[in-house]
């Protein structure tokens, strides 16, 4: 860093007269300097101020500090304390014990500061962008007009254009993550040359394949992933949010939008109740961004200590994702270089008090260490498909009601008939027994184990002729569900099934169980607690504990009444199960049986001659006739299937973490030096850092500030009390980045005083305005930067640009950087023709070396891996494994998202290399690529000679057609392996693997010949520039 | 973007070793492994004078009880079985004991003293215990977490905020790799065990350093590194024949965009080639003697803590710096007894040979290692029944470390008569890894990386203390 700052700091001498000193550029060449060796003990901290000096500002700098005595006295290098102390040699400032002396050439500055009069600016971070000089008549951007005239005056030789291939390629990684087609190279040469851009560009924003590339680096920043983080790591259910990231930016959601309900989403819904359900939805599941907390779910755990921790991640993520501010380090005291102090801090964090999310924390051992683990609260999210089956059994459900209401009154002949039948069964007596199994199974429904029903001669059946006979090492249950027959429970029912327990082999326990109102919560066993279904501590409707076995040998007649089971009168049963534990045991009828022949109440009712009835007698007949009448049962039985199938979708839709808000909030105090034992500290109430202004309630009337003022507050213009404008330029900054490989400020996680000041400040402030004029237009502010000049260029340095701008701050040509990692593996998969581009839905699991998920216990994990074509989906897809993120993603440097990243490194390391010649998927990429080239187009245009087929091969993955050198490397490469294999066809076998025979047998091609193909490929797909964006 | 790595070392030899600038090349060389340590290169060495080049870390996840390995509490088994005094627990951090009723459990374990120094042992650990006059036992360990997963991470970054370095991570960012074929921080972890901790990998993380630091994991079992080995069909001479058409197509390419990149994507390439070969010798231990497979206890290929300090004894050979063990039984709750003899028997008797088999081979003087868990547990008893455990305790434990200009035959600091509390010569973990770094000849207060805006230490911001105490 040092190498690069003394480079730039010479290059204002470059412009100026020989000799002439270079005028002093406060935020430029000061503030750093102070930032870096005077505001530890000279700062903002006031708890840490040393000497009662100051230097963050003019005032406080030229303060006298005793008689006669101030550090700086503007344009009086000797009487400057300040001056007299840098250069004492015996006893310099900063002191020695620092270890960071001031160098020669900050002396200097520091001198030429005083003297020209040691002026102060703001730093430029907390400065509003300026409104904008008017650009030159017809100028899209000004971008080029601004860096042309840099680069003219520091005299740096821009590259120039790059050629049309290397720039479709540059444009495809950077707006989708993947390389261009060879038809896609092809249309693009056939477009005249002033068109390329413009409509490659277009494509491009308009494909899905947009927001997957946004999305990777967004879901860096809010520190999105699969799993909890902290201890068991557990997997967790919010890839929702994801989606709906991508989708966001596919639909080009305005950035202000975009922020709004990731803060706040719950409290947008809230505010209009009049939202669209998919609308509501989408905005709830943004709000997940306030979950992406990294939890823990370990036994033990203090649940302030964890409000504290859970507060400190969400005040680092926020301000760094929206402000590129490290709030965050005023945890503990005031900020030793920002204005933030321990107040604000807190403050800050209060704004995340109303998010209720406590639930694990508070009863740590219930139930939270399983996988996927539990987060309350979690939504259900409705897919469109869903939504739409939803309504339609909403209308049907409303059709058939209407037909129950449409069934007119008996004629009075009917109800006299009626009545003769019911006063016969009445007169019959006895119980009556809905019989639900017997001999047969014929219940209609689904159905799910062995449903044989047969007879051994020496045992003769209880009821019927048949039974089935259940036998089981261990667990089995028989189930039948969704039934036709369906009873309608009355007071007093009872559920009834013979049992005959073999005497040599009985079971451990024997289960009956109902199914109702979507619900198997209905359940008794007889026996041990063998039986795990619905198992709880205390007796309960779910689990009915109803003693020993009954004795072996014989028939016996398990019972239980249904009330017991959690179904009173009323409820309707639609499914029986019968589970044994172990042991051989014949099962015989299951029936319902209901006290009398008719309902008590309505035989008391029917005591009286029909036209002696009271009107509650009368509504009890009229009520069972209904009950009882096949046309009213049949509408029932189609309301209850309906309901059913509702309940089944409802419980199929996946479910997100989303926000929901506590009423009141959490009570938030100061914690004195971040010790969250310590509750002396003030109350506070959710406010914006006291420097940077006050957020605009939306009520007046409101008692405090919340979430959705925050939101507002970032991105409401200045004339509004927001800081839009700054939000603006941190999100420009990181559009840049991306496009130009080095941010306007370089340091894009950090706009702060130890941050690094941008290059090119009056660019970034114009770009910033007009985006947020343009309303947070987020594929037009890209559209119009990838349409400069500055971002065709070629990556290669021009004159000695590369030795006066090493780190290419000033843009003189463009970046070549390694893509990330996710797009890594999407390059090979496309390469191969394996890329799935199904999009969406729960995260996807590519093979991975076994035993990875070894160390993780609460639960032990077992690691399955997708097996059908999901497993070829792109990377921004892949299970994000915050403890044991998948090998190939960290070789490739993808962080473990614990916390904001704004910067991903890029290493080059031996275990990158190992993933690229030996990772599985990387294999059968190079297997997709051999069976390309020599399979050919589909048009018949097959290339036939090997320097045609591994130029397709070439072209494929690189874009570009291979040099006649590079050619003969690769016919080399394959000669060799040709007869490699034909040495050895055993390992030609083994590694065309075993899809050889379906795919290219038959073809003309031998297993030799298609693993020399295979190898070679291997090679293409190892190569720096198959992975780099030049 | 590769600038951040050039700047990062530019950074390390600015701000550590003294003002050189370094070129591109030179930056290139020094990813791991491979690179040449910064005094390989013609750099300076070290600011001070090294004892200890290398370290083995011997981690006893779970947090192994002080009180019944190396802090003997006789008044802890008088008061056994009754309240414990509210005056030692009272505004205390505690863990799963929140809210239960505190009683005082005696120490399980019978201690004698050992060796010419006479160190006080407990009976759990006698192989350790005949190695008493080269160990020297800490009893005053205090830390600042109380749960393990945060505790790890205090204990392995000095922090708990994210993202932050590994002492692995940090040794070899300030000290270089010393080996051509390997990474300069490997992690193994054992099989066997109680009920084992979950340990993360981000306890290996370089954090915000280059990820060329990070440890690297080795494992006992199955391959012993990612995609270490060859896909099915492709022999290491076919392998070979990749590796150079590969380079030479590189080559190629760099002619064209003069990419100083690609030098360094060629050399690693070769070494991963390398390390396809030198990885499983160095992992296959049947080259041992019967005799030293004997002494620790290993059996080729189980995976156990045994076989891994044998493996230890092997990477150290070949110039690993920093090699972090794991063993995962330690966290008692319940059936202390039971699973002290458990863990001791697994632990015991290989921590020993490694500390023998070291010193025999001349090599204890410049490895330091260090053994202890993440925390230690609480003189109150935890659970009923006739073998009850003890919970989670930050105030006061108990570690050894041995070897590397580490005076043996010393024992430093006490707490307080039951064992909770440190209450003399205490020693917080940042004193401890300014002890470690101090005996590798690194200055905990020189060795700084500037992040976010600050110059983070892996000693943090509060002073820190070198334990000269127990130093030779």
């Amino acid at each position: 860093m040092e190498r690069l700052a003394v480079i730039l700091a010479s290059l204002p001498f470059v412009a100026s007269a020989p000799g002439a000193p270079p005028p002093v550029d406060f935020t430029r060449d000061v503030r750093p300097i102070l930032s870096r060796k005077c505001f530890a003990c000279h700062g903002l901290d006031a708890a840490a101020l040393e000497a009662d000096l100051s230097l963050v500002d003019f005032a406080s700098a030229t303060r006298e500090l005793a008689p006669g005595i101030a550090a700086i006295v503007p344009g009086d290098l000797d009487a400057s304390e300040l001056w007299r102390r840098v250069t004492d040699a015996a006893d310099p400032m900063p002191p020695r014990r620092a270890h960071d002396p001031l160098t020669d050439s900050e002396i200097d500055t520091l001198r030429r500061w005083i003297e020209s009069g040691a002026s102060y600016r703001p730093h430029w971070a907390y400065v509003v962008p300026a409104e904008p000089t008017p650009g030159a008549p017809g100028e899209a951007t000004p971008v080029d007009r601004i860096l042309d005239g840099a680069h003219a005056s520091l005299g740096l030789d821009s590259s120039e254009r790059s050629d049309p291939v290397t720039l479709l390629r540059r444009l495809s990684f950077d707006l989708t993550g993947l390389p261009p087609t060879p038809a896609e190279i092809d249309a693009f040469l056939a477009l005249p040359p002033a068109q390329r851009m413009p409509r490659t560009v277009d494509r491009l924003l308009a494909s899905p394949h947009f927001g997957e590339r946004l999305a990777v680096r967004w879901l860096d920043l809010v520190r999105y992933a699969d799993t909890v983080g902290y201890h068991g790591d557990q997997e967790h259910r919010v890839w929702p949010y994801r989606d709906w990231v991508i989708r966001a930016f596919n639909e080009d959601m305005p950035f202000d939008r975009f922020t709004r309900w990731q803060l706040a989403g719950d409290l947008v819904a809230e505010a209009d109740p009049g939202l669209p359900d998919d609308v509501r939805q989408d905005a709830l599941v943004a709000s997940g961004y306030n979950r992406l907390v990294q939890t823990s779910h370990e036994g033990g755990l203090q649940l302030k200590e964890y409000r504290a921790i859970y507060m400190a991640d969400r005040v680092r993520n926020a301000s760094e994702v929206w402000m590129a501010a490290t709030v965050g380090c005023a945890q503990c005291h005031d900020h030793k270089y920002d204005p933030y102090t321990h107040v604000d801090y807190h403050a800050f964090g209060a704004f995340f008090a109303d998010i209720d999310d406590e639930a694990h924390l508070r009863n740590p051992y219930d139930g939270y260490n399983t996988s996927p683990t539990r987060r309350e609260p979690e939504m259900r999210v409705t897919t469109p498909a869903a939504r739409e089956r939803l309504r339609e059994i909403e209308r049907r459900r409303i059709e058939a009601e209407g037909s129950l209401l449409a069934i007119g009154a008996p004629t009075p002949e009917m109800e006299a008939a009626w009545e003769r039948t019911l006063q016969s069964r009445i007169a019959e007596g006895g119980d009556r027994v809905l019989t639900w199994v017997d001999d047969t199974l014929d219940t209609g429904g689904t159905r799910s184990g062995d449903w044989t029903f047969g007879r051994d001669p020496s045992i003769p059946a209880r009821s019927g002729s048949t039974y089935r006979t259940q036998t089981s090492e261990g667990l089995v249950q028989h189930y039948t569900v969704d039934t036709d027959r369906r009873v309608r429970v009355e007071s007093g029912s009872v559920l009834e099934a013979w049992i005959r327990i073999d005497p040599d082999d009985p079971p451990r326990a024997v289960m009956l169980q109902a199914h109702a109102s979507g619900s198997w919560e209905h359940r008794v066993r007889w026996g041990d607690d063998s039986i795990p279904y619905g198992r709880t501590d205390q007796d309960s409707p779910g689990y009915r504990r109803r003693g020993r076995l009954p004795a072996t040998g014989v028939w016996h007649r398990l019972e239980i009444p249904l009330d017991e089971i959690g179904l009173p009168a009323g409820s309707r049963i639609d499914g029986v199960a019968f589970t044994q534990h172990g042991g051989k045991v014949l099962w015989d009828a299951a029936s319902v049986r209901h006290p009398g022949p008719v309902p008590p109440e309505v035989a008391e009712a029917a005591g009286r001659p029909p036209g002696d009835r009271s009107p509650d007698a009368r509504r009890i007949i009229e009520e069972h006739r209904r009950a009882t009448d096949p046309v009213v049962i049949a509408i029932d039985t189609t309301i209850e299937r309906l309901d059913a199938e509702r309940l089944a979708l409802e419980s199929m839709q996946p479910t997100t973490l989303y926000t929901r808000r506590l009423d009141p909030p959490r009570e938030v105090r100061v914690m004195p030096r971040g010790d969250w034992l310590d509750e002396s500290g003030p109350v506070v109430e959710p406010a914006v850092p006291v420097f940077l202004g006050e957020v605009v309630r939306r009520d007046p009337d409101a008692i405090r500030a919340d979430r959705l003022d925050l939101a507002n507050w970032l991105v409401a213009p200045a004339t509004e009390g927001g800081v839009g404008p700054m939000t603006a330029r941190v999100f420009v900054n990181r559009i840049w980045t991306m496009l130009f490989g080095e941010g306007i400020c370089p340091s894009e996680e950090d706009f702060g005083g130890q941050g690094r000041p941008p290059t090119h400040p009056e660019l970034l402030d114009l770009l910033a305005i007009d985006f947020m004029e343009s309303g947070w237009n987020v594929k037009r502010l890209i559209r119009r930067l990838v349409l400069t000049d500055a971002y065709a260029r070629s990556s290669v340095p021009a004159g000695d640009t590369a030795a006066l701008d090493p780190g290419n701050l000033h843009f003189a040509r463009q970046a070549r950087h390694r893509l990330d990692a996710e797009f890594v593996r999407d390059t090979a998969l496309h390469a191969g023709g394996l890329l799935d581009t199904g999009r969406g839905g729960p995260s996807i699991k590519p093979p991975q070396p076994p035993g990875l998920y070894r160390h993780l216990n609460f639960p032990p994990r077992r690691y399955e891996p997708d097996t059908d074509r999901s497993q070829w989906r792109r990377g921004v897809y892949v299970h994000w494994q915050r403890q044991f993120l998948h090998p190939m993603l960290k070789a490739f440097d993808a962080p473990n998202r614990e916390s904001c990243t704004a910067t991903r490194p890029v290493s080059n390391t031996p275990l990158a290399a190992l993933v690229l010649m030996n990772d599985p998927v990387f294999v059968a990429a190079a297997r997709g690529l051999a069976a390309r080239v020599l399979e050919g187009p589909s048009d018949g245009s097959a290339p036939t000679s090997d320097h045609d087929r591994l130029a397709r091969a070439w072209r494929i993955t690189l874009s570009r057609n291979p040099s006649d050198s590079e050619l003969m490397v690769l016919s080399g490469l394959l000669d060799r392996a040709r007869t490699t294999f034909e040495e050895h066809p055993e390992n030609a076998r083994t590694l065309v693997g075993a899809d050889f025979t379906k795919n290219m047998h038959g073809r003309g091609v031998t297993a030799i010949e298609f693993a020399a193909w295979i190898h070679t490929c291997r090679a293409i797909l190892n190569l720096h520039e198959t992975y780099t964006r030049e | 973007m590769p600038d951040i790595l050039a700047e990062l070392d530019a950074l390390s030899r600015r701000r550590f070793l003294g003002a050189l600038s370094m070129g591109i090349g030179a930056a290139s060389l020094s990813q791991w492994p491979g690179g040449p340590s910064a005094a390989a290169a013609g750099l300076a060495p070290p600011p001070m004078i090294p004892k200890a080049k290398r370290v083995i870390f011997l981690c006893m996840a779970g947090g192994p009880s002080h009180l019944e390995t190396f802090d003997h509490k006789p008044r802890l088994v008088e008061l056994d079985g009754q309240p414990m005094p509210g005056s030692y627990t009272r505004g205390m951090p505690i863990a799963q004991l929140q809210g239960k009723e505190l009683r005082c459990l005696g120490s399980r374990a019978t201690f004698r003293r050992h060796g010419e120094s006479g160190q006080s042992i407990s009976d759990y650990l006698p192989h350790i215990a005949t190695c008493a006059d080269d160990i020297a036992i800490v009893n005053s360990m205090v830390t600042e977490q109380i749960n393990h997963d945060p505790a790890h991470a205090f204990m392995n970054t000095g922090t708990i905020l994210p993202d932050r370095p590994s002492m692995g991570s940090w040794v070899n960012y300030g000290l270089g790799s010393l080996s051509e074929n390997l990474p300069g921080f490997v992690v193994l972890t054992s099989v066997g065990g109680r009920n084992p901790q979950p340990i993360a990998a981000r306890q290996w993380s370089s954090g915000f350093l280059p990820s060329k630091l990070a440890g690297v994991e080795f494992h006992g079992q199955g391959d012993p590194v990612h995609y270490v080995t060859n896909p099915p069909g492709i022999t290491t001479d076919c392998q070979s024949t990749l590796v150079d058409a590969v380079a030479e197509l590189n080559r190629l390419r760099a002619g064209t965009t003069r990419d100083p990149e690609i030098a360094s994507r060629i050399a690693q390439h070769e070494l991963a080639f390398r390390m396809q070969a030198s990885i499983p010798e160095l992992m296959d231990i049947t080259d041992e003697s019967p005799e030293t497979l004997e002494m620790y206890g290993a059996v080729p290929g189980d995976g156990s803590f045994a076989s891994n300090c044998l493996l230890a004894r092997r990477l150290a050979e070949r110039g690993v710096r920093f090699i972090h063990l794991y063993h995962r039984g330690w966290d008692h709750h319940g059936g202390l007894k039971q699973y002290m003899d458990v863990c001791c028997d697994k632990c015991d008797q290989p921590t020993a040979a490694l500390l023998k088999d070291l010193k025999r081979r001349g090599m204890l003087e410049d490895t330091l290692v260090v053994w202890g868990g993440e925390f230690g547990r609480t003189p109150m008893s935890q659970g009923g029944g006739s073998d009850p455990g003890r919970d989670h305790h930050i105030k006061g434990f108990s570690m050894f470390l041995a070897g590397g200009g580490v005076r043996g035959g010393v024992t430093h600091g006490a707490t307080d008569e039951l064992g909770y509390e440190a209450v003399q010569d205490v020693v917080h973990v940042r004193d401890l890894h300014a002890t470690m770094l101090h005996l590798l000849g690194l200055d905990h207060q020189r060795l700084s990386v500037p992040h976010q805006g600050l110059d983070v230490r892996l000693t943090g911001v509060e002073p820190a203390r070198v334990v000269r105490e127990i130093i030779a």
